[in-house]
């Protein structure tokens, strides 16, 4: 590269870049030797600092580490990755729908009043951890306290044991339903905010030209959103392997019947630290090269569908 | 900004605008949905207040209930009357360090993200490709908990500091990566090129030109961040040494109250006096109140940028 | 004035330097000590308080750093430095600590602490030997198993009438569950969280790996089995009990929610509960539960490797002041001063004094001076405390007593002994997460032995548990050898 290339539009971007580099390397990259862990067996080295004892006194093990994640029974490995994959690439496509057309249907909302109760209404969810839902799905679902069953024998029907393998089949349902909930409001904040950034200017013309509202979100609204659309896709792709994990592990209550509907890869990891005395860092950080890798490959391949079909918005 | 818009519609001509509106019946069916919606989800959160407000004693007959057989506000008389060694109530110490996290985390955030996001959403900037990469590294690959933990608390020395909690949480791949979008799609280049003319350099345009315009989207961000320093805790009980308590924010004293309050209950090792009046479970619902009130208070604040443009053209066209 | 005095100090804390008399300049220290949420809020001032009387008395000071399992992973796997730590099997483990050589060897040095050396039971020190090697001292507490069913005293002998008596074995508490199950049909007598009753199976095998349920047969001492390493799962007197538990699961003795209820505190508890501990304990869980109850011993005493390593100090390996580190424990397990001091706060702030030895809490020590004492040090040394329920007292010899009981407590076949599971660690791992999937429903009474038992006995097996025994087997085979 020849230096007189570098225009002084360019130096003055890395300019403005450069504090956002800084903290990138600081926190981000400099962390990353960490990572051969996940190829080590990690000995601490008595009155050592870390670098020593990861460098001189942890022997490399390949993958001797990744061993851990397929050290359970059969049916058990393959539940959580059906469940990990299954469950991530149905929100991946509810995440997108549900918030962007309800975001297209509260911009043409007549009343203004309604759209911003509704919008704070939808936000509330988010304010309350999966540790407490769990409690108020509890406070529903319980057996004997449970508001469900209290309604169920008022009706003469015979109670249900929520938590239990005969109820099973309900929780992908229930589990589906409470990630909508608590995240609706959430992503339709990042849609909303994108359509109210739109030049103004441009409904004007439309309407001028005659474009009903129908039109006016086919050829603008949604057109404008894509960007937006296509972006919180590759990002959720890169993330394929990872959980939600206080949704699978707290509404649940970690019940043993219910086991193969929400193991995922994170509550496996957390399963096998939980109470663990023994530290076991080297498998945790192999679990985590694992999810990265095939994170990895998924953002790939989601930006090459990208690339195919349009172009302008893909990542690279 | 809103007010320029407002004028702009009422310039419009009054049969265009009502022939934009949405058919009645159409906004009847849209007004239901959402108001269905707003019940699904504002219900847990009154269910949480009822639950916070109710005795102990009649969760442990009876379980939790929208009509409780016995209110009480002893979980919050609980809370209140801790003190911390110089007689100042936990809470509120707290509640202070908490908001000055909050503020500082949020300003500084804002401004990595937003002048990463301005650079990375420039068509021509030569580096676009290297930096896209640059940024997404770490959204997929981490250095895990023990390296990350020796160079903020060994290399970097933040233990015992704030900018142990504000500095790793300021920033994030997936915030600029929506910032870069939104600029990408909300800024004409008109602007940037008028400034250029204008002999205005880069920084002059990101700051006078290009944020001003961009208030929705600051406030998108700012409100994902501050509600992230809001309600950390896990920071703080990594870099924050536990006799520090002078220093802990909100969530982080809360979830201490909580646990201890499970160790005395389940504790066959301490003889105390009070655990078995302890308010355990109403305890848990009062300290999500207690997190959730102050920041629901500044939400209007953030959401008038989103929500406000918004239904204008609805209302007046 | 009083601020700058104040500040003064904290400076002087923060840099280490407390403000000693005498010319030489005091030892300081660092000690690990676990915590489940946070130091206690006024602990600063009692450490302040601690360290003049050390200084004063050893040259020592010395600061205390709380940590719970998190943080503690963090600290000791970056290589933090410590002169001092809190060590077990479930926190700050440590038989792989000393496998790494962060301990150390004080096999030697005891004899310079007799005071030290001899406030420790012998069984207790044979407990705590690796390879022949002592790498920490244990506390005096309750160091063999005794599990106590805990019963309501207003209902089953003032209501009901029942006789007292000072056992009732596992299954002969059926009477007094259909009691109360027939009184109050609606409620449970027993009211438990996911594992079960509390403590059930501490003594019911003489545990290796308790975790994966790996342990020997007590029944088996005096038989050619003696030394022969079994599930759980095997045992007869485990699975059995098992089998009792889904029999009061089927009546209604238990809560049907029990195998997902995260908690159950002491006094949400039903009419009967169980507890691991000694008699004397039933003044704490009469506290605990807001009522008076009479205790009845159902198993035990049973003294082990891992009933004596529930609580113990170490010294480690790289401090130069481990001559100051040993006499600082040995004052704290020895001088009662110290010992109260660490453990209920400043007399008069904290606690109050009264005429019959024991101390009450003050409402200040409850909310800002809560530690978990066994963590410190003997539990056994210092002033009891004072019953706060009315209608139960504090028994002055309760340590006196149960040492004695300890002294003639069943020992395990094979004291000192750890295995080593480096080798075998994903299997254990795996059998761990195994075993979680089942456990709950098991321990609660909601599913039934008969059906899982060997579905889980096949998957266990599936995942390795036959290579983990034979590892353990082959290790356990050379130490008896060795002894």
């Amino acid at each position: 590269m020849k230096k007189h290339k570098w225009s002084k539009d360019d130096q003055q971007l890395i300019l403005l870049s450069l504090p956002t580099v800084i903290w990138f390397v600081l926190f981000c990259y400099l962390p990353m030797f960490g990572l051969i862990i996940a190829f080590k067996h990690y000995q601490v080295a008595p009155g050592k600092g870390f670098l020593y004892s990861l460098f001189f006194n942890s022997q490399w093990n390949g993958f001797e580490n990744f061993r851990f994640l397929f050290a359970n029974n059969r049916d058990i490995t393959i539940a959580m990755f059906r469940n990990t994959i299954g469950y991530n690439l149905l929100f991946i496509l509810l995440d997108i729908l549900v918030p962007v057309s309800l975001a297209v249907m509260m911009r043409n909302l007549r009343s203004r009043m309604l759209a911003k109760v509704a919008q704070t209404a939808m936000f509330l969810p988010h304010f309350l951890s999966w540790i407490v839902v769990g409690y108020f799905v509890f406070a529903f679902l319980s057996t004997d306290h449970g508001l469900i069953n209290r309604f169920l024998t008022a009706l003469g029907a015979a109670p249900v044991s929520w938590y239990q393998s005969e109820a099973a089949g309900y929780w992908p349902w229930f589990l589906i339903g409470l990630h909508l909930w608590k995240t609706i409001g959430y992503s339709m904040v990042i849609y909303l905010s994108s359509i109210n950034g739109i030049d103004t200017e441009m409904y004007e013309a439309a309407m001028i030209d005659g474009a009903g509202k129908w039109q006016q979100t086919r050829h603008i609204t949604l057109p404008m959103l894509k960007p937006v659309i296509v972006m919180m896709f590759i990002l959720a792709a890169g993330k394929i392997f990872n959980s939600d994990f206080g949704l699978f592990y707290r509404t649940t209550r970690n019940s043993s019947s219910l086991t193969s509907v929400y193991m995922t890869l994170d509550v496996y990891v957390y399963n096998s630290i939980f109470n663990n005395s023994r530290p076991v860092f080297g498998y945790i950080s192999a679990a985590g090269a694992l999810q990265s890798v095939l994170g990895l490959v998924m953002m790939l391949l989601a930006n090459g569908v990208v690339r195919k079909l349009d172009r302008d918005n893909a990542l690279f | 900004m809103s007010a320029k818009k407002d004028d702009l519609h009422s310039e419009l001509p009054s049969g265009l605008r009502r022939f934009n509106a949405l058919r009645p019946g159409i906004n009847l069916l849209y007004s239901i949905i959402f108001i269905l919606l707003s019940v699904l989800c504002v219900v847990p959160v009154i269910f949480v207040i009822i639950i916070s407000f109710t005795s102990q004693s009649s969760i442990a007959r009876v379980g939790y209930s929208f009509v409780p057989a016995e209110w009480s506000a002893e979980a919050y008389r609980y809370i209140w009357h801790l003190r911390d060694f110089n007689g100042f109530p936990t809470v509120l110490r707290s509640m202070l360090n908490s908001l000055s996290i909050t503020i500082v985390g949020t300003l500084l955030g804002l401004m990595l993200i937003s002048s990463m996001g301005y650079v990375l959403s420039r068509p021509f900037f030569r580096l676009k490709k290297f930096y896209t990469v640059f940024v997404f590294i770490p959204m997929i690959f981490n250095g895990g908990l023990l390296a990350t933990y020796v160079v903020n608390a060994q290399l970097l020395h933040l233990k015992n500091s704030y900018f142990a909690i504000i500095l790793p949480l300021a920033c994030s791949t997936f915030y600029i990566m929506i910032m870069a979008t939104f600029f990408r799609i909300s800024i004409p280049e008109g602007i940037v090129e008028s400034g250029k003319i204008d002999g205005a350099g880069q920084l002059r345009i990101f700051l006078q030109l290009v944020l001003p315009i961009s208030l929705p989207s600051l406030a998108t961000i700012a409100l994902f961040l501050s509600f992230g320093y809001w309600n950390d805790w896990y920071q703080a009980s990594l870099y924050l040494e536990s006799h520090r308590h002078e220093l802990f924010p909100l969530q982080y004293v809360l979830i201490n109250i909580e646990k201890n309050i499970q160790f005395l209950a389940n504790s066959d090792m301490v003889a105390s006096t009070q655990s078995g009046e302890l308010p355990t479970e109403t305890m848990r619902m009062a300290i999500v109140v207690i997190t959730v009130v102050p920041i629901m208070f500044s939400y209007p604040f953030f959401q008038r940028y989103f929500v406000s443009g918004l239904t204008v053209g609805a209302i007046k066209g | 004035m009083k601020r700058i005095c104040i500040l003064l100090c904290l400076l002087f804390t923060l840099a280490g330097i407390c403000p000693a008399s005498g010319d030489t300049k005091p030892v300081h220290l660092t000690w690990w000590i676990m915590t489940s949420s946070e130091a206690p809020v006024d602990w600063p001032e009692v450490e302040r308080a601690l360290n003049a009387y050390s200084a004063e008395k050893i040259g020592v000071t010395c600061t205390f750093k709380y940590y719970d399992t998190n943080q503690l992973a963090l600290v000791s796997q970056t290589g933090e430095y410590f002169d001092i730590a809190f060590t077990s099997d479930y926190w700050n483990d440590y038989a792989s600590n000393v496998q790494a050589g962060m301990f150390r060897d004080l096999t030697g040095d005891l004899s310079l602490y007799p005071a030290l050396r001899d406030s420790v039971l012998d069984e207790a020190w044979e407990a705590v030997k690796i390879q022949d090697k002592i790498y920490a001292i244990p506390h005096m507490k309750d160091i063999a198993y005794e599990v106590f069913w805990i019963l309501d005293e207003n209902y089953f002998y003032h209501e009901k009438g029942f006789p007292k008596a000072t056992d009732i074995p596992f299954e002969e508490i059926e009477p007094y569950l259909e009691a109360y199950k027939q009184d109050h049909p609606h409620d449970y007598p027993l009211r438990l969280a996911n594992g079960g009753l509390t403590s059930w199976r501490m003594a019911l095998a003489d545990w290796l790996v308790f975790d994966a349920l790996i342990g020997l047969d007590w029944e088996a001492q005096g038989t050619d089995q003696v030394y022969t390493v079994k599930s759980a799962l095997e045992i007869p007197a485990f699975t059995n009990r098992l089998r009792k538990m889904h029999e009061w699961y089927l009546k209604g003795y238990i809560n049907p929610d029990a195998a997902v209820t995260e908690s159950m505190p002491r006094s949400q508890g039903g009419v009967v509960q169980s507890g691991q501990g000694w008699f004397g304990a039933e003044t704490i869980w009469a506290n605990a539960i807001q009522k008076p109850v009479h205790i009845a011993r159902y198993d035990g005493p049973y003294i082990s490797t891992s009933s004596v390593r529930g609580a113990m100090t170490a010294v480690s390996s790289f401090t130069p002041h481990w001559r100051e580190a040993l006499a600082l424990i040995q004052l704290m397990n020895t001088d009662p001063w110290y010992r109260e001091t660490a453990r209920y706060g400043i007399e008069g702030k904290h606690y109050v004094r009264n005429p019959d030895g024991t101390v009450t809490r003050t409402q200040r020590g409850n909310t800002n001076m809560g530690v978990e004492a066994y963590t410190q040090g003997h539990y056994t040394l210092g002033a009891l405390e004072a019953a706060a329920f009315p209608g139960v007292s504090t028994d002055p010899d309760q340590w006196t007593k149960a040492m004695e009981r300890y002294q003639s407590a069943r020992p395990s076949a094979v004291m000192g002994f750890t295995p080593d599971l480096t080798e075998i660690g994903i299997e254990v791992l795996a059998i761990r997460q195994v075993i979680e999937e089942y456990r709950r429903e098991l321990y609660t009474g909601t599913s039934d032995p008969d059906r899982v038992i060997p579905e889980l006995l096949t998957r266990l097996r599936e995942v390795g548990l036959d290579r983990v025994k034979a590892e353990i087997q082959k290790q356990l085979d050379a130490f008896v050898l060795d002894r």
